[in-house]
Protein backbone atom coordinates (compact mmCIF):
# COMPACT_ATOMS: atom_id res chain seq x y z
CA UNK A 1 0.00 0.00 0.00
CA UNK A 2 1.53 3.28 -0.76
CA UNK A 3 1.50 6.22 1.74
CA UNK A 4 -0.92 8.22 -0.64
CA UNK A 5 -3.46 5.76 0.34
CA UNK A 6 -2.73 5.66 4.34
CA UNK A 7 -5.91 7.77 5.74
CA UNK A 8 -6.08 8.63 9.29
CA UNK A 9 -9.46 7.84 10.17
CA UNK A 10 -9.02 3.98 9.26
CA UNK A 11 -7.67 1.89 12.09
CA UNK A 12 -4.51 -0.12 12.48
CA UNK A 13 -5.76 -3.57 11.20
CA UNK A 14 -3.22 -6.24 12.08
CA UNK A 15 -5.19 -9.64 10.92
CA UNK A 16 -6.16 -10.70 7.44
CA UNK A 17 -9.61 -11.32 8.59
CA UNK A 18 -10.35 -7.77 9.79
CA UNK A 19 -8.29 -6.21 6.86
CA UNK A 20 -10.67 -7.95 4.87
CA UNK A 21 -14.10 -6.78 6.76
CA UNK A 22 -13.38 -3.17 8.03
CA UNK A 23 -9.53 -1.82 5.51
CA UNK A 24 -11.19 0.47 2.83
CA UNK A 25 -8.80 0.45 0.13
CA UNK A 26 -8.08 3.23 -2.53
CA UNK A 27 -9.72 2.40 -5.56
CA UNK A 28 -12.64 0.14 -3.92
CA UNK A 29 -15.65 0.88 -5.93
CA UNK A 30 -17.78 3.39 -4.16
CA UNK A 31 -21.37 2.65 -3.15
CA UNK A 32 -22.74 5.81 -4.71
CA UNK A 33 -23.50 3.97 -8.09
CA UNK A 34 -25.33 1.00 -6.45
CA UNK A 35 -27.37 3.42 -4.06
CA UNK A 36 -28.59 5.56 -7.25
CA UNK A 37 -29.20 2.06 -8.21
CA UNK A 38 -31.02 0.82 -5.79
CA UNK A 39 -33.15 3.77 -5.25
CA UNK A 40 -34.21 3.89 -9.13
CA UNK A 41 -35.31 0.32 -8.79
CA UNK A 42 -37.14 0.74 -5.19
CA UNK A 43 -38.90 3.78 -7.01
CA UNK A 44 -40.35 1.36 -9.80
CA UNK A 45 -41.52 -0.97 -7.01
CA UNK A 46 -43.72 1.46 -5.30
CA UNK A 47 -44.94 2.34 -8.71
CA UNK A 48 -45.61 -0.97 -9.79
CA UNK A 49 -48.37 -1.06 -6.47
CA UNK A 50 -50.07 2.00 -7.27
CA UNK A 51 -52.54 0.41 -9.54
CA UNK A 52 -53.34 -2.91 -7.44
CA UNK A 53 -52.69 -1.12 -3.70
CA UNK A 54 -56.27 -1.14 -2.97
CA UNK A 55 -57.09 -4.07 -5.55
CA UNK A 56 -54.74 -6.34 -3.06
CA UNK A 57 -54.60 -4.07 0.33
CA UNK A 58 -57.66 -2.18 1.29
CA UNK A 59 -60.48 -3.02 3.41
CA UNK A 60 -62.27 -5.11 1.15
CA UNK A 61 -58.94 -5.85 -0.88
CA UNK A 62 -58.15 -9.46 -1.52
CA UNK A 63 -55.59 -9.51 1.01
CA UNK A 64 -57.54 -6.92 3.55
CA UNK A 65 -56.07 -7.49 7.02
CA UNK A 66 -58.65 -9.15 8.87
CA UNK A 67 -59.66 -12.02 5.68
CA UNK A 68 -55.62 -12.77 5.73
CA UNK A 69 -55.89 -12.64 9.55
CA UNK A 70 -58.67 -15.00 9.08
CA UNK A 71 -56.98 -17.06 6.28
CA UNK A 72 -54.13 -17.50 8.44
CA UNK A 73 -55.51 -18.77 11.49
CA UNK A 74 -57.80 -20.89 9.50
CA UNK A 75 -54.92 -22.48 8.42
CA UNK A 76 -52.40 -22.39 11.40
CA UNK A 77 -50.10 -20.46 9.31
CA UNK A 78 -50.23 -17.35 12.07
CA UNK A 79 -46.79 -18.85 13.53
CA UNK A 80 -44.91 -18.54 9.74
CA UNK A 81 -46.53 -15.11 9.23
CA UNK A 82 -45.44 -13.90 12.98
CA UNK A 83 -42.29 -12.14 11.79
CA UNK A 84 -43.28 -10.43 8.90
CA UNK A 85 -44.55 -7.09 10.96
CA UNK A 86 -45.62 -4.02 8.32
CA UNK A 87 -47.53 -0.98 9.75
CA UNK A 88 -49.30 -1.46 6.57
CA UNK A 89 -51.64 -4.27 8.34
CA UNK A 90 -53.58 -0.94 9.60
CA UNK A 91 -53.88 0.62 7.10
CA UNK A 92 -57.01 -0.05 4.92
CA UNK A 93 -57.61 3.17 2.65
CA UNK A 94 -56.59 3.27 -0.88
CA UNK A 95 -55.76 6.92 -0.83
CA UNK A 96 -53.54 6.36 2.52
CA UNK A 97 -51.96 3.16 0.48
CA UNK A 98 -51.07 5.38 -2.36
CA UNK A 99 -49.65 8.27 0.11
CA UNK A 100 -47.41 5.24 1.23
CA UNK A 101 -46.14 4.50 -1.90
CA UNK A 102 -45.87 8.15 -2.89
CA UNK A 103 -43.94 8.98 0.47
CA UNK A 104 -41.51 5.49 -0.56
CA UNK A 105 -40.96 7.03 -3.93
CA UNK A 106 -39.94 10.16 -2.48
CA UNK A 107 -37.60 8.37 0.37
CA UNK A 108 -35.69 6.81 -2.78
CA UNK A 109 -34.69 9.83 -4.23
CA UNK A 110 -33.91 11.90 -0.59
CA UNK A 111 -31.92 8.85 -0.04
CA UNK A 112 -29.61 10.14 -2.63
CA UNK A 113 -29.51 13.45 -2.44
CA UNK A 114 -29.45 13.66 1.07
CA UNK A 115 -26.20 12.19 2.54
CA UNK A 116 -25.66 14.37 5.38
CA UNK A 117 -27.65 11.58 7.60
CA UNK A 118 -28.48 8.14 7.68
CA UNK A 119 -32.40 8.44 8.19
CA UNK A 120 -33.38 8.55 4.57
CA UNK A 121 -31.72 5.44 3.72
CA UNK A 122 -33.04 3.85 6.60
CA UNK A 123 -36.33 4.48 5.89
CA UNK A 124 -36.16 4.23 2.61
CA UNK A 125 -35.42 0.41 3.58
CA UNK A 126 -38.06 0.13 6.30
CA UNK A 127 -40.82 1.26 3.61
CA UNK A 128 -39.77 -1.20 0.89
CA UNK A 129 -39.48 -3.86 4.15
CA UNK A 130 -42.95 -3.05 5.30
CA UNK A 131 -44.71 -3.45 1.88
CA UNK A 132 -42.62 -6.62 1.43
CA UNK A 133 -43.75 -8.13 4.32
CA UNK A 134 -47.71 -6.83 3.78
CA UNK A 135 -47.47 -8.88 0.32
CA UNK A 136 -48.27 -12.36 1.99
CA UNK A 137 -48.37 -14.87 -0.98
CA UNK A 138 -47.71 -12.17 -3.90
CA UNK A 139 -43.94 -11.21 -2.99
CA UNK A 140 -41.41 -12.44 -4.54
CA UNK A 141 -37.59 -12.51 -5.27
CA UNK A 142 -37.09 -9.49 -6.22
CA UNK A 143 -38.05 -8.08 -2.82
CA UNK A 144 -35.51 -10.05 -1.13
CA UNK A 145 -32.70 -8.66 -3.40
CA UNK A 146 -33.94 -5.27 -3.08
CA UNK A 147 -34.61 -5.23 0.68
CA UNK A 148 -30.87 -6.65 1.37
CA UNK A 149 -29.55 -4.96 -0.94
CA UNK A 150 -31.41 -0.87 0.94
CA UNK A 151 -30.32 -2.87 4.21
CA UNK A 152 -26.20 -3.09 3.56
CA UNK A 153 -26.60 0.53 2.18
CA UNK A 154 -27.58 1.59 5.88
CA UNK A 155 -24.08 0.96 7.07
CA UNK A 156 -21.94 3.57 5.28
CA UNK A 157 -21.00 6.89 7.41
CA UNK A 158 -22.90 9.19 5.26
CA UNK A 159 -20.13 12.06 4.91
CA UNK A 160 -18.57 9.68 3.50
CA UNK A 161 -20.90 8.91 0.41
CA UNK A 162 -22.04 12.46 0.30
CA UNK A 163 -18.20 13.35 -0.87
CA UNK A 164 -18.52 10.69 -3.15
CA UNK A 165 -22.41 12.13 -4.11
CA UNK A 166 -20.45 15.60 -4.68
CA UNK A 167 -17.66 14.34 -6.52
CA UNK A 168 -19.30 11.92 -9.13
CA UNK A 169 -21.93 14.97 -10.02
CA UNK A 170 -19.80 18.35 -10.01
CA UNK A 171 -22.55 19.69 -12.28
CA UNK A 172 -21.83 23.47 -12.07
CA UNK A 173 -22.28 26.37 -9.81
CA UNK A 174 -21.44 25.80 -5.93
CA UNK A 175 -21.15 22.59 -5.61
CA UNK A 176 -18.59 22.95 -8.12
CA UNK A 177 -17.00 25.63 -6.29
CA UNK A 178 -16.84 24.60 -3.05
CA UNK A 179 -15.57 20.89 -3.89
CA UNK A 180 -13.37 22.15 -6.28
CA UNK A 181 -9.96 20.98 -4.33
CA UNK A 182 -11.92 17.40 -3.74
CA UNK A 183 -12.44 16.68 -7.51
CA UNK A 184 -10.32 13.56 -8.44
CA UNK A 185 -8.10 14.46 -11.43
CA UNK A 186 -8.63 14.57 -14.94
CA UNK A 187 -9.67 11.35 -16.33
CA UNK A 188 -10.36 9.52 -13.03
CA UNK A 189 -13.59 7.91 -12.64
CA UNK A 190 -15.42 10.10 -10.09
CA UNK A 191 -17.19 7.45 -8.56
CA UNK A 192 -14.06 5.84 -7.64
CA UNK A 193 -13.22 7.71 -4.90
CA UNK A 194 -11.01 6.66 -1.83
CA UNK A 195 -13.60 5.47 0.97
CA UNK A 196 -12.03 6.99 4.39
CA UNK A 197 -14.04 5.35 6.46
CA UNK A 198 -14.32 1.53 7.84
CA UNK A 199 -18.53 1.36 7.53
CA UNK A 200 -17.97 1.86 3.88
CA UNK A 201 -15.78 -1.21 3.76
CA UNK A 202 -17.66 -3.16 5.62
CA UNK A 203 -20.78 -2.53 3.70
CA UNK A 204 -19.06 -3.27 0.56
CA UNK A 205 -17.75 -6.46 1.79
CA UNK A 206 -21.37 -7.64 3.12
CA UNK A 207 -22.67 -6.94 -0.66
CA UNK A 208 -19.91 -8.71 -2.09
CA UNK A 209 -20.41 -11.99 0.38
CA UNK A 210 -24.18 -11.74 -0.09
CA UNK A 211 -23.77 -11.75 -4.06
CA UNK A 212 -21.44 -14.27 -3.66
CA UNK A 213 -23.42 -16.63 -1.59
CA UNK A 214 -26.73 -15.60 -3.45
CA UNK A 215 -25.15 -16.86 -6.99
CA UNK A 216 -24.09 -20.04 -5.57
CA UNK A 217 -27.12 -20.41 -4.66
CA UNK A 218 -29.11 -19.92 -7.48
CA UNK A 219 -27.26 -22.18 -8.99
CA UNK A 220 -26.79 -25.04 -6.72
CA UNK A 221 -30.39 -24.92 -6.32
CA UNK A 222 -30.94 -25.64 -9.83
CA UNK A 223 -28.90 -28.60 -9.58
CA UNK A 224 -31.95 -29.82 -7.62
CA UNK A 225 -34.06 -30.26 -10.67
CA UNK A 226 -33.51 -32.67 -13.60
CA UNK A 227 -34.20 -29.84 -15.54
CA UNK A 228 -30.91 -28.10 -15.57
CA UNK A 229 -29.65 -31.80 -16.15
CA UNK A 230 -31.12 -32.71 -19.01
CA UNK A 231 -31.16 -29.44 -20.87
CA UNK A 232 -34.68 -28.54 -21.09
CA UNK A 233 -34.54 -25.70 -18.47
CA UNK A 234 -34.36 -22.96 -20.66
CA UNK A 235 -37.54 -24.26 -22.24
CA UNK A 236 -39.52 -24.12 -18.91
CA UNK A 237 -38.43 -20.80 -18.48
CA UNK A 238 -40.04 -19.84 -21.46
CA UNK A 239 -42.88 -22.33 -21.51
CA UNK A 240 -45.45 -20.09 -19.98
CA UNK A 241 -45.62 -17.63 -22.30
CA UNK A 242 -48.74 -16.15 -20.88
CA UNK A 243 -46.40 -14.60 -18.41
CA UNK A 244 -43.37 -13.79 -20.83
CA UNK A 245 -43.36 -10.17 -22.63
CA UNK A 246 -40.99 -12.17 -25.27
CA UNK A 247 -42.16 -15.51 -26.77
CA UNK A 248 -38.18 -17.42 -27.34
CA UNK A 249 -40.17 -20.87 -27.64
CA UNK A 250 -39.25 -20.84 -31.33
CA UNK A 251 -35.67 -19.55 -30.93
CA UNK A 252 -35.30 -22.73 -28.58
CA UNK A 253 -36.62 -25.41 -31.18
CA UNK A 254 -33.46 -26.37 -31.71
CA UNK A 255 -31.97 -28.70 -28.84
CA UNK A 256 -28.04 -27.63 -29.40
CA UNK A 257 -29.52 -24.33 -28.37
CA UNK A 258 -31.57 -24.81 -25.42
CA UNK A 259 -29.24 -27.36 -23.96
CA UNK A 260 -26.23 -24.71 -24.28
CA UNK A 261 -28.48 -22.21 -22.98
CA UNK A 262 -29.46 -24.14 -19.96
CA UNK A 263 -25.79 -25.35 -18.78
CA UNK A 264 -24.57 -21.97 -18.97
CA UNK A 265 -27.14 -21.10 -16.84
CA UNK A 266 -26.37 -23.21 -14.53
CA UNK A 267 -22.76 -22.96 -14.94
CA UNK A 268 -22.28 -19.45 -14.63
CA UNK A 269 -23.48 -18.47 -11.32
CA UNK A 270 -21.67 -21.48 -10.03
CA UNK A 271 -18.50 -20.55 -11.55
CA UNK A 272 -19.06 -16.92 -10.85
CA UNK A 273 -19.57 -16.99 -7.38
CA UNK A 274 -15.92 -18.34 -6.92
CA UNK A 275 -14.22 -16.09 -9.96
CA UNK A 276 -14.95 -13.06 -8.62
CA UNK A 277 -12.49 -13.29 -5.46
CA UNK A 278 -9.78 -13.98 -7.86
CA UNK A 279 -7.82 -11.67 -9.13
CA UNK A 280 -7.26 -12.92 -12.36
CA UNK A 281 -10.68 -13.93 -13.61
CA UNK A 282 -12.56 -10.99 -11.37
CA UNK A 283 -13.10 -9.62 -14.60
CA UNK A 284 -14.59 -12.10 -16.68
CA UNK A 285 -17.02 -13.52 -13.63
CA UNK A 286 -18.79 -10.00 -13.16
CA UNK A 287 -19.12 -9.53 -16.90
CA UNK A 288 -20.57 -13.49 -17.23
CA UNK A 289 -22.82 -12.55 -14.45
CA UNK A 290 -23.81 -9.47 -15.86
CA UNK A 291 -24.60 -11.32 -19.18
CA UNK A 292 -26.28 -14.25 -17.41
CA UNK A 293 -28.45 -11.28 -15.96
CA UNK A 294 -29.62 -10.27 -19.35
CA UNK A 295 -30.28 -13.53 -20.58
CA UNK A 296 -32.49 -14.51 -17.80
CA UNK A 297 -34.33 -11.05 -18.01
CA UNK A 298 -35.03 -11.77 -21.38
CA UNK A 299 -36.10 -15.43 -21.12
CA UNK A 300 -38.24 -15.33 -17.75
CA UNK A 301 -39.35 -11.57 -17.84
CA UNK A 302 -38.38 -11.31 -13.99
CA UNK A 303 -36.78 -7.59 -15.39
CA UNK A 304 -36.48 -6.43 -11.10
CA UNK A 305 -35.37 -9.10 -9.21
CA UNK A 306 -32.66 -9.05 -12.49
CA UNK A 307 -31.90 -5.32 -12.30
CA UNK A 308 -31.76 -5.42 -9.12
CA UNK A 309 -29.02 -8.15 -9.08
CA UNK A 310 -27.45 -6.23 -11.73
CA UNK A 311 -27.64 -3.09 -9.70
CA UNK A 312 -25.80 -5.27 -6.32
CA UNK A 313 -23.06 -6.86 -8.91
CA UNK A 314 -21.97 -3.69 -9.20
CA UNK A 315 -20.42 -4.36 -5.83
CA UNK A 316 -17.77 -6.21 -8.06
CA UNK A 317 -16.95 -3.63 -10.64
CA UNK A 318 -14.22 -2.34 -9.00
CA UNK A 319 -9.99 -1.56 -9.45
CA UNK A 320 -8.55 -2.05 -6.12
CA UNK A 321 -6.70 -5.31 -5.90
CA UNK A 322 -8.82 -8.55 -5.17
CA UNK A 323 -10.61 -9.08 -2.19
CA UNK A 324 -9.42 -12.07 -0.77
CA UNK A 325 -8.26 -12.59 2.95
CA UNK A 326 -4.90 -13.53 2.32
CA UNK A 327 -3.67 -10.22 1.60
CA UNK B 1 -38.01 -15.80 2.87
CA UNK B 2 -34.15 -17.22 2.95
CA UNK B 3 -31.42 -16.86 0.99
CA UNK B 4 -32.57 -20.39 -1.06
CA UNK B 5 -36.23 -18.83 -1.94
CA UNK B 6 -38.83 -15.84 -1.42
CA UNK B 7 -41.89 -17.02 -0.27
CA UNK B 8 -41.51 -20.52 -1.01
CA UNK B 9 -40.50 -19.47 -4.87
CA UNK B 10 -37.17 -20.75 -5.82
CA UNK B 11 -34.47 -18.77 -6.58
CA UNK B 12 -33.80 -21.41 -9.61
CA UNK B 13 -36.17 -19.81 -12.03
CA UNK B 14 -37.45 -22.99 -13.40
CA UNK B 15 -37.94 -26.46 -11.69
CA UNK B 16 -40.53 -27.22 -13.90
CA UNK B 17 -43.14 -27.95 -11.62
CA UNK B 18 -47.12 -27.21 -12.10
CA UNK B 19 -46.98 -23.90 -10.01
CA UNK B 20 -44.60 -22.45 -12.54
CA UNK B 21 -47.54 -22.98 -15.02
CA UNK B 22 -49.57 -20.02 -16.18
CA UNK B 23 -52.60 -19.92 -14.19
CA UNK B 24 -56.55 -18.69 -15.27
CA UNK B 25 -59.46 -17.37 -13.12
CA UNK B 26 -62.56 -18.57 -14.87
CA UNK B 27 -66.45 -17.94 -14.33
CA UNK B 28 -69.16 -19.42 -15.48
CA UNK B 29 -72.49 -17.65 -15.38
CA UNK B 30 -74.70 -20.98 -15.47
CA UNK B 31 -75.75 -22.56 -12.73
CA UNK B 32 -75.68 -26.39 -13.58
CA UNK B 33 -75.07 -28.28 -16.95
CA UNK B 34 -72.28 -25.77 -18.02
CA UNK B 35 -69.79 -26.65 -21.30
CA UNK B 36 -66.12 -26.19 -21.51
CA UNK B 37 -67.25 -22.93 -23.71
CA UNK B 38 -69.65 -21.61 -21.20
CA UNK B 39 -65.57 -20.51 -19.00
CA UNK B 40 -64.68 -17.33 -19.47
CA UNK B 41 -61.64 -15.84 -18.04
CA UNK B 42 -61.57 -12.92 -15.86
CA UNK B 43 -58.85 -11.21 -17.37
CA UNK B 44 -56.49 -9.08 -15.26
CA UNK B 45 -55.60 -6.13 -17.21
CA UNK B 46 -51.91 -6.10 -16.33
CA UNK B 47 -49.77 -7.03 -19.20
CA UNK B 48 -47.86 -10.06 -19.39
CA UNK B 49 -44.62 -10.25 -17.64
CA UNK B 50 -45.47 -6.95 -15.77
CA UNK B 51 -44.82 -6.82 -12.09
CA UNK B 52 -48.54 -6.59 -11.46
CA UNK B 53 -49.28 -10.26 -13.48
CA UNK B 54 -46.60 -12.12 -11.96
CA UNK B 55 -48.31 -10.80 -8.28
CA UNK B 56 -51.79 -12.04 -9.46
CA UNK B 57 -50.32 -15.01 -11.26
CA UNK B 58 -48.32 -15.80 -7.60
CA UNK B 59 -51.73 -15.30 -5.76
CA UNK B 60 -53.85 -17.94 -8.68
CA UNK B 61 -50.77 -19.65 -7.86
CA UNK B 62 -50.99 -20.33 -4.24
CA UNK B 63 -54.87 -21.05 -4.53
CA UNK B 64 -53.91 -23.68 -7.13
CA UNK B 65 -51.59 -25.10 -4.68
CA UNK B 66 -54.39 -25.35 -2.25
CA UNK B 67 -56.37 -27.02 -4.16
CA UNK B 68 -54.31 -29.77 -5.33
CA UNK B 69 -53.53 -30.47 -1.45
CA UNK B 70 -57.05 -30.61 -0.70
CA UNK B 71 -56.89 -27.21 1.37
CA UNK B 72 -60.02 -25.89 -0.23
CA UNK B 73 -61.92 -24.77 2.85
CA UNK B 74 -58.42 -22.49 2.55
CA UNK B 75 -58.44 -21.84 -0.38
CA UNK B 76 -62.07 -20.53 -0.72
CA UNK B 77 -60.75 -17.75 2.03
CA UNK B 78 -58.63 -16.41 -0.75
CA UNK B 79 -61.29 -17.22 -3.65
CA UNK B 80 -64.12 -15.06 -2.14
CA UNK B 81 -63.00 -11.46 -2.73
CA UNK B 82 -62.71 -12.60 -6.28
CA UNK B 83 -66.40 -14.27 -6.23
CA UNK B 84 -67.71 -11.19 -4.64
CA UNK B 85 -65.76 -8.78 -6.99
CA UNK B 86 -67.83 -10.99 -10.09
CA UNK B 87 -71.46 -10.93 -9.01
CA UNK B 88 -72.53 -12.10 -12.33
CA UNK B 89 -70.18 -15.61 -11.48
CA UNK B 90 -72.21 -18.66 -10.65
CA UNK B 91 -69.26 -20.48 -10.63
CA UNK B 92 -65.39 -19.82 -10.23
CA UNK B 93 -62.49 -22.10 -10.75
CA UNK B 94 -58.74 -21.82 -11.49
CA UNK B 95 -57.28 -23.27 -14.50
CA UNK B 96 -53.52 -24.21 -15.50
CA UNK B 97 -52.90 -23.34 -19.00
CA UNK B 98 -51.49 -26.35 -21.21
CA UNK B 99 -47.50 -24.82 -22.49
CA UNK B 100 -44.61 -26.68 -24.44
CA UNK B 101 -43.83 -28.88 -20.84
CA UNK B 102 -46.87 -30.10 -20.60
CA UNK B 103 -47.88 -33.32 -21.06
CA UNK B 104 -51.56 -35.05 -22.46
CA UNK B 105 -52.15 -36.78 -18.57
CA UNK B 106 -50.91 -32.69 -17.59
CA UNK B 107 -53.32 -30.71 -19.97
CA UNK B 108 -56.29 -33.01 -18.67
CA UNK B 109 -56.67 -32.93 -15.11
CA UNK B 110 -59.29 -31.60 -13.62
CA UNK B 111 -59.16 -27.65 -12.58
CA UNK B 112 -57.38 -27.26 -8.81
CA UNK B 113 -59.86 -25.72 -7.43
CA UNK B 114 -63.29 -25.13 -8.80
CA UNK B 115 -66.67 -23.64 -6.57
CA UNK B 116 -70.29 -22.98 -6.97
CA UNK B 117 -71.01 -19.75 -5.68
CA UNK B 118 -74.08 -19.43 -3.21
CA UNK B 119 -74.79 -15.42 -3.03
CA UNK B 120 -76.50 -14.52 0.56
CA UNK B 121 -78.91 -11.60 0.69
CA UNK B 122 -76.44 -9.66 2.26
CA UNK B 123 -73.78 -9.64 -0.16
CA UNK B 124 -71.62 -12.30 1.36
CA UNK B 125 -70.99 -15.47 -0.32
CA UNK B 126 -70.33 -19.00 0.17
CA UNK B 127 -68.42 -21.14 -1.72
CA UNK B 128 -69.11 -24.88 -2.61
CA UNK B 129 -66.55 -27.38 -3.80
CA UNK B 130 -67.26 -28.70 -7.22
CA UNK B 131 -66.56 -32.58 -7.63
CA UNK B 132 -64.11 -33.16 -10.64
CA UNK B 133 -65.46 -34.16 -13.58
CA UNK B 134 -66.40 -37.62 -14.31
CA UNK B 135 -64.98 -39.76 -17.12
CA UNK B 136 -67.40 -40.71 -19.88
CA UNK B 137 -68.22 -44.28 -20.31
CA UNK B 138 -70.13 -46.13 -22.27
CA UNK B 139 -70.54 -49.80 -22.76
CA UNK B 140 -68.42 -52.16 -25.37
CA UNK B 141 -71.70 -53.38 -26.71
CA UNK B 142 -72.98 -50.00 -27.88
CA UNK B 143 -69.21 -49.68 -29.84
CA UNK B 144 -70.49 -52.85 -31.44
CA UNK B 145 -73.96 -51.53 -32.25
Amino acid sequence: MSDASVNTEQPVLSSAWLKFWFHAEPGTQSLFAIRVGLSLIACWYFASHWVDAGTWFSANGILATERLGDFLDAGDLADDAKWRVSPLYLISSTTALHCYLAMGIMLAIAAVMVRTSRVPAILLWLWCLWLANRSLLIAGPEELALVFGLAYLTIPKPDDTRLCFKRGLTLSGKARNTMKNDLPPKGQTPFKTEPSHWTHALASRLLQVHMALLLAATGLTMLASKIWWDGTGSVSIVAPIGRRVFDFTDLLTSPWIHESITHAIVVVPIAASIMVWLPATRLHAYLAAMIWCVVLALLSSQWMYLATIVVLLQCFNTTSEPATLDR
Amino acid sequence: MTHFDADGLPLSFAVSDRSEKNHLLQQSTKSRGETEEDWTAIENSAMAGSDRQRRWQRFLAAIAELGNNEQTALAAWLVEPLAIANPEAKKIRITRQPDLMTTVVDDSASAPYAAAIVRQENGSVRLVQLPPPRMAAKSRGEDRE
